[in-house]
Order: C-alpha cells, then sequence, then structure tokens
C-alpha cells in the first residue's frame, strides 16, 4: 500500500494493487483514479489509498471513476466513510460517466452527497474553487 | 502307534497327597464313588494348578517313577514341566507312545481280541480320560493303581507296538483316540519295546492304575516318556454318561497338548478324568489341557529370556554411546511429541465443542435478527428467506414482517455496511427503530426520516440502507419509502404471461434518500402503488442485484425475469435459489421478502410520488431531473420549481406531490405531509 512518504515525496504516478493510480498534480491535491471493478474486494484498497492521500496532507481529493465498470455497495460505503470523515477545508470530487456507476449513485440517494463531474478537470476545478472559496 | 506311558509325576500340592490317597483308594471305593465327589476335586485343581507347576519343578530332578501319589489335574501341569526334566529318566529312544494312539484305525476291528483285563483297563483308561466311570471301569483302574505289575506291564507290553507310531497317528487322527484307547490294547502289547522299559521304570509306580495316559498323549509323547497321571478315586465313579461325553472333550484337549508338545514332551491331562461331574466336563478338560500348556510353555520363556537379554546387552554394549545418547534423544522426542499430540487432540476436541456452541449462538442471533414471519398476514401471503454470503461479506442483512394495528401489513428490509459481528448490534438497532415508528402510525418515509436523525449518533462510522413499506389491504396501496436502498419490485400477475412485462413497475430513482447515518436528511421520497389485482411485491437487498454472473451483475431486470418465470405462490427462498443457480459468485449477503397479493384485477400502477424538497435539492437541479422522470412537462416543471423556490423562502422544506390520475400527473406542493390546496399547482401528463 501506499504510504505517506510515497505520496508526498514521488510525485510520479503511483501504480498500486488493483488497477489503483495514484498522482499529485501538486502537494495539495491528490487524484486517485480506479480501473476496472470497485467490490468488495477492492474496497479496502480505496479505503487506504484515500486514507493515504488525506494523512499525506492532501486538502483537494479527485476520486476518478471514468474507467471502474462497476462498483458496489461496499465500495459506495467508502467513499461515504471518506467524504464523511474530510477535515475541515478538505474537498473531494469523484469523475464519473459511466451510467451504471452513476445509477447505483443515485439509487443509493448519495447523488446529493457527493460533488460529481463527468471530467478531470472539472472536478478538479471543483475542489480548488472550493478550497479557495472557503479557505 | 500308541504307547502306554505309566511314568507319574506327582506334584505334592496342597491336595496331592489327599488326592494320591483317594487314588489309592479307588479301587475299592470307585464303585461306591458318587459324582458328587468329584465336585470338590474339580475347584482345586484350577487354582493349585501353578503350585503344582511350581512343585512339579522342584521335582523334576527326582526320577518320575519313585513319585506315586496321582494328583488330578496338578499332575498334569506337573507334567509338561516334569517331563521336560526327565528326557534323561527315559530311555532315549522310549518315545513315549500313547497305546492307543497307536492304532486308531485299526483298533475298533480288534477290540475284541484284547484279554478282559486289559480290556477293562483300557477302558478304565478310556474312562478316565474320557471320564469314564462305570464300575467296571474303576475296578480295572483300581486294580492298576493297587500296583499289579502285571497290568502295569501289560500295559507297558500293549504299549510297545505303539512306540514310534503314535506320534504320527496320533496327530493324524485325533479324533479316533478316544476310541482307539479302549480298543486298541490288545495289539498294542506288542509294539514298543522302549515304551516297555518305561513303563516298568515307570511301573514302580502303584499309580498306574488310571494313569494311563491317554492315546492321543502317549502318542504325542513319543519323543520323550508321556507322564500318565492317575486320576483320583473320587473322581473315577463319575457317571458314564459324563464321562463319555467328556471323553471327546478331553481327548480334543489333550489332543491339543500332545500337538503342542508334539515330537518332544507331551502333557497328559489325566486330571480331565478327575472331574466326573457330567456337567464339568468340558470346562475341566479345557483347564487341565490348558495348564497343561502353560506348564510347557514357561520353560521355554525362562530358558530364552537370559538369552534374550544377553542379546539385547550384547548390541547395547556395541552401540557407540553418541548413538545411544542419539537414541534416547530420539526417544524422548517421540515421547514429547506424543504428549504433545494428545495434547492437541484434546484441545481440537474443546475448540470443536465450542465452535458448535457459538453457531448455536450465531444462529440464536441470526434468528432475532431475521424473524419467520407467518406464511399470511391478512389477506397477503408472505415469505422471507437469506442467504449469507459466499465470503467475508456474511452479516448485516435484516427484515422484518409484520401487522400494524389498524389492519396494514408492514414491511422492513436493509442492510447495514460492515459485516460480520460488528454489524449485528447496529442491525437490530436499525429494524427495531424503523419498525417503532412504522408501529406508532407514522408514514414509512417519516418513519426513515425520524430514524435517521435518531440514529444519526448510533451508528457511528456504519451506515443503513432501510426500505420501509406498507401495505393497505382494503385500499390495496403499497407504500413505500427507501433510504439508499433498492425499491421494490413490484409485478402485477396477469393470466396472460406475455402481459407480465406491462405490468412490472418502473421506480423512480432520481432523487432517492441517502441511507440512514451518512450525516444527510432522509426519508425525502415516498411512493404510493396501487395493486388492484394479483400482483407479487419482492423487496430484497442489494446481495440479490450484485451477485455476479460471468462478469456482469444480476441486476433488477434478471430479478425481474426470475420472479416472472417463478410461480406465483412461490416463495422467497424459491427465488433465492433460483438466483444462487444463475449466479456466479455471490459476494454479498441476500435477503429476500415476497408479498403475495391476490384477487382483483388490474395491473398496479404508481399512484403517488412524494418528494420532500429543500433549497440543496432544487439548487444542484435534482429536483428538476426527479420531475422529468416522472415526466413532468417542461412548463409544469418550471411553473413548479417557481412556487417552490418562493414557499422555501418561508421554510426549510417542501413536499412536492405528484398524482397520477387517468394519465395526468397533478403536482401539488405542501408543507411536509400536509397537502396545501392553495398553493396546488396543476400540471397536465406528458
Amino acid at each position: 500500500m501506499l504510504s505517506p512518504a510515497d505520496t508526498t515525496t514521488n510525485p510520479e504516478p503511483f501504480t498500486g494493487a488493483f488497477g489503483i493510480i495514484q498522482s499529485q498534480p501538486d502537494e495539495r491535491t491528490s487524484i486517485v483514479a480506479l480501473e476496472g471493478e470497485l467490490d468488495l474486494g477492492r474496497a479496502p484498497s480505496l479505503k487506504w489509498a484515500l486514507v493515504d492521500s488525506l494523512d499525506a496532507g492532501c486538502k483537494q481529493l479527485v476520486i476518478d471513476l471514468s474507467r471502474v465498470r462497476f462498483m458496489d455497495s461496499t465500495a459506495l460505503s467508502v467513499l461515504v466513510g471518506v467524504n464523511r470523515n474530510l477535515a475541515s477545508g478538505a474537498h473531494m470530487a469523484i469523475v464519473c460517466v459511466n451510467t451504471n456507476v452513476l445509477k447505483i449513485f443515485e439509487l443509493s440517494g448519495m447523488d446529493g452527497a457527493f460533488a460529481i463531474y463527468p471530467t478531470v478537470d472539472e472536478a478538479l476545478a471543483h475542489v480548488r474553487g472550493s478550497t479557495t472559496r472557503i479557505g | 502307534m500308541a504307547v502306554a506311558i505309566t511314568a507319574v509325576f506327582c506334584a505334592f500340592g496342597p491336595l496331592s497327597l489327599p488326592a494320591a490317597l483317594a487314588a489309592k483308594d479307588a479301587g475299592a471305593k470307585v464303585p461306591a464313588a458318587k459324582p458328587t465327589s468329584s465336585a470338590p476335586v474339580e475347584p482345586a485343581a484350577t487354582p493349585r494348578s501353578k503350585r503344582a507347576e511350581r512343585e512339579a519343578k522342584a521335582e523334576a530332578p527326582v526320577p518320575a517313577p519313585t513319585i506315586a501319589p496321582p494328583a488330578p489335574a496338578e499332575a498334569d501341569e506337573s507334567l509338561g514341566v516334569a517331563r521336560r526334566h526327565h528326557p534323561h529318566t527315559t530311555p532315549p529312544g522310549a518315545a513315549g507312545v500313547a497305546p492307543s494312539g497307536a492304532a486308531p484305525g485299526a483298533a475298533p476291528r480288534r477290540s475284541g481280541h484284547a484279554p478282559p483285563a486289559a480290556r477293562e483297563r483300557r477302558r478304565a483308561e478310556a474312562g478316565r480320560d474320557g471320564g469314564l466311570t462305570s464300575a467296571p471301569d474303576a475296578q480295572a483302574g483300581a486294580a492298576a493303581g493297587t500296583e499289579s505289575a502285571s497290568s502295569v506291564e501289560a500295559l507297558a507290553r500293549k504299549t510297545k507296538k505303539g512306540g514310534g507310531k503314535g506320534p504320527k497317528k496320533g496327530k493324524k487322527k485325533p479324533l479316533e483316540e478316544p476310541v482307539a484307547e479302549g480298543s486298541g490294547g490288545s495289539k498294542t502289547p506288542t509294539k514298543g519295546k522302549k515304551g516297555v522299559r518305561v513303563a516298568e521304570s515307570a511301573s514302580a509306580t502303584a499309580v498306574a492304575a488310571a494313569a494311563v495316559s491317554p492315546a492321543a498323549e502317549s502318542g504325542a509323547s513319543a519323543a520323550s516318556a508321556a507322564l500318565v497321571t492317575p486320576a483320583p478315586a473320587s473322581v473315577a465313579p463319575a457317571s458314564a454318561l459324563g464321562a463319555k461325553q467328556r471323553g471327546s472333550a478331553a481327548a480334543g484337549a489333550r489332543r491339543g497338548a500332545a500337538g503342542a508338545s508334539a515330537g518332544s514332551a507331551s502333557a497328559i491331562a489325566p486330571g480331565v478324568t478327575t472331574v466326573a461331574a457330567s456337567s464339568t466336563v468340558t470346562p475341566s478338560g479345557a483347564a487341565s489341557t490348558g495348564t497343561a500348556r502353560a506348564a510347557i510353555k514357561p520353560a521355554p520363556r525362562s530358558a530364552s529370556q537370559p538369552a534374550l537379554v544377553k542379546t539385547i546387552t550384547k548390541f547395547v554394549g556395541v552401540v557407540p554411546m553418541p548413538v545411544r545418547i542419539l537414541i534416547g534423544v530420539l526417544i524422548a522426542l517421540a515421547l514429547a511429541l506424543g504428549i504433545r499430540s494428545r495434547f492437541s487432540s484434546v484441545r481440537t476436541r474443546r475448540l470443536v465443542r465450542q465452535r458448535g456452541q457459538l453457531l448455536e449462538d450465531v444462529g440464536l442471533l441470526q434468528a432475532a435478527l431475521l424473524p419467520v414471519p407467518p406464511a399470511r398476514l391478512g389477506p397477503v401471503g408472505t415469505s422471507v428467506a437469506y442467504r449469507p454470503a459466499d465470503g467475508p461479506g456474511a452479516g448485516g442483512d435484516f427484515y422484518d414482517v409484520f401487522a400494524l394495528e389498524d389492519g396494514q401489513l408492514a414491511v422492513i428490509v436493509g442492510d447495514v455496511s460492515g459485516h460480520g459481528r460488528e454489524a449485528l448490534p447496529h442491525t437490530a438497532l436499525v429494524r427495531f427503530t424503523v419498525r417503532a415508528y412504522l408501529e406508532a402510525g407514522l408514514s414509512p418515509r417519516k418513519a426513515l426520516q425520524t430514524a435517521g436523525t435518531v440514529l444519526e449518533r448510533q451508528l457511528g462510522d456504519s451506515f443503513a440502507t432501510v426500505v420501509a413499506a406498507t401495505y393497505h389491504p382494503r385500499e390495496r396501496t403499497l407504500t413505500y419509502a427507501s433510504a439508499g436502498h433498492p425499491p421494490p419490485v413490484v409485478l402485477g400477475d396477469s393470466p396472460r404471461p406475455e402481459q407480465q412485462h406491462a405490468a412490472r413497475i418502473e421506480p423512480v430513482t432520481s432523487c432517492s434518500s441517502p441511507p440512514i447515518g451518512t450525516g444527510m436528511r432522509t426519508g425525502a421520497r415516498q411512493t404510493v402503488v396501487s395493486v388492484p389485482g394479483p400482483a407479487r411485491l419482492c423487496f430484497h437487498t442489494d446481495g440479490v442485484t450484485e451477485a455476479r454472473v460471468g462478469e456482469d451483475l444480476f441486476g433488477s431486470q434478471r430479478l425481474t425475469r426470475t420472479l416472472e418465470a417463478l410461480e406465483r405462490d412461490a416463495s422467497a427462498a424459491a427465488l433465492l435459489d433460483s438466483i444462487t443457480e444463475q449466479t456466479d459468485t455471490r459476494p454479498d449477503d441476500m435477503a429476500a421478502c415476497l408479498l403475495a397479493v391476490a384477487d382483483g384485477a388490474g395491473a398496479p400502477s404508481i399512484v403517488l410520488e412524494q418528494l420532500e424538497l429543500d433549497r440543496e435539492s432544487l439548487a444542484s437541479g435534482r429536483a428538476e431531473r426527479f420531475l422529468r422522470e416522472c415526466r413532468v412537462s417542461d412548463a409544469d416543471i418550471a411553473e413548479t420549481l417557481r412556487s417552490a423556490r418562493l414557499e422555501l423562502e418561508r421554510t426549510d422544506t417542501v413536499l412536492l406531490e405528484l398524482h397520477a390520475e387517468h394519465e395526468r400527473s397533478i403536482v401539488s406542493l405542501g408543507r411536509d405531509n400536509v397537502v396545501h390546496t392553495a398553493e396546488l399547482v396543476a400540471a397536465s401528463a406528458s
């Protein structure tokens, strides 16, 4: 798994297990891109990737689900948990275009809880704008 | 053939002397002796056998012939030992040959030629062997017992014939021995010089009387002198019948003994005959034979043991010290491992027991969380089913079906995030909280909303998705609300299968309420479905739709098709079984609750959609999406949103209602659950 040291000292994309790619455009922003199927088995990896990013001091978190084919309730619960436990001043945005995944957000009623955008740029703009506006 | 051996060894046991005396008296008393007299003798024989053996050993060095008193049973045992110690006392070639065994085959024919006296003795011998106790026999035995040298010699002479041949025949035709003993007498005298010599030397002993060994023994004793012990006189009188019966038994026993000592010393078990009582025949025979064998075996043991020990000592002496240490270590290791495995097996049993108890406890808890509802609640057939996940996902699902006071029927199905034991307390908490609000009369939406507010602080990091519903049997309406949970599948049961598809309700998914415990306001949506005709209402957890078919999810479409394929009265268990068959993996628990509504006619339809609007849902555009999904026209959407925005300036929430009447949707705005007709905005359906 990722350690805080990895995320802070290595700006290059990091390829972890289970199709998780983590990158840091800047020291305050972390982009976690996921690939494949986000199910019970991969939910823990997602959780630790996000937790490590936050522990490393990132306040702006973008979760890229564009290449996620499917997401189940356990992965959703990870996102819910991370979103709930965001420190003050920290912001999270989700990039998602897959209708299956969007449907899951909608059915679970969590589409209102997350800032969901179709592109990474829009998501980045959201977290940076929020940070600027609030911070 | 058989050779008569008359060497008699007596063991001077406690009873030996009396026995000997009895034997002496036997001649006179035999006729009068009663079977009962044997009783005391028999029991004594066995206990004394060991001592007799010892004594026999002690006596061994002493030439056998000198010892007169015939010990009944003890003598037999002593025989083996004594004989083994006396090989030298008997002529080298004096293979003690059993007389009767000599000519088993020929004997019967020649029996008639035997001199009366000899025949009598034979019979006496046979009688002793076989327990024969007829008076003549006894007398003959007595005659022999009274030191009639002639008889002894005659006997010895008779045995001559059998010399050398006895062993083989004895072994070969053991069954004929008893007969041969009695009848073969006449022939045997001419055989076996050596046997005679032996007999002569032994004949000194007056015991000759009943001391004639049975054919079998004598035959077997070919290699050495056969030791014959006379039966006590008191025994001799035993009933003839008993004697005969025992004859065969004793012969068999003797045979065994002879076989055991084949070629060398044979233990003769005349003692058998001492037990005249008919009833005790077999046991005594067996006992004496056994003891006879026992007497033979100990000697080899005593002789070989030292050798064995010596050998072992030699080996040990040769083994170098390091190897010895190594062997010691290995032995210690083996012991340690043995003890360890013993302990571990004990522990394993304990753990297995504990596991059983834990599983029982889990079963009880599961039953508390997953109750079994009655098969029918009013006019509605109900069934529930639960299938734990394949992997570690088990736990967290819950359901409940119960009747409300006003005759409605309530259903709760939910799933707590997190799995296993951690989810159990929260599962119970959510289920009973929601149930309580439903029973208190709150609508499903308000029940979830209130529960969400109450449970927000109690669920910690976990959250729960729940669907709560009430069914009104008289109005035939289903009212349900969801908090992040999949909506129920409502499937009208049309008499024509091809219309099933059209009878399915397509729920509106926009603006679904979030789960309980996510920090957001929930219980915003509620749907009322009219169920005029027969229909099935299927509540389920996401484990059902998230089961995997290859790389795909099972999904709600497949669930609907599966429901359609099932019989109308199929249970929830049948549904889950069918789903299990269709799917490859089931990573999450599956729970299902089926309500079967009967009678009536018509397809189910949504009659009312409610959405509690707040400023955020209005700002984010979710309200607009909801209205569009409900097929409200653009103009009506704009008008509705404008009215809602105005309303939200004065209050935090406003309730949006869409009534579907006659192909039209009537949108109304109200505060909370109360519709304010004054603010009603109507719009035509698309």
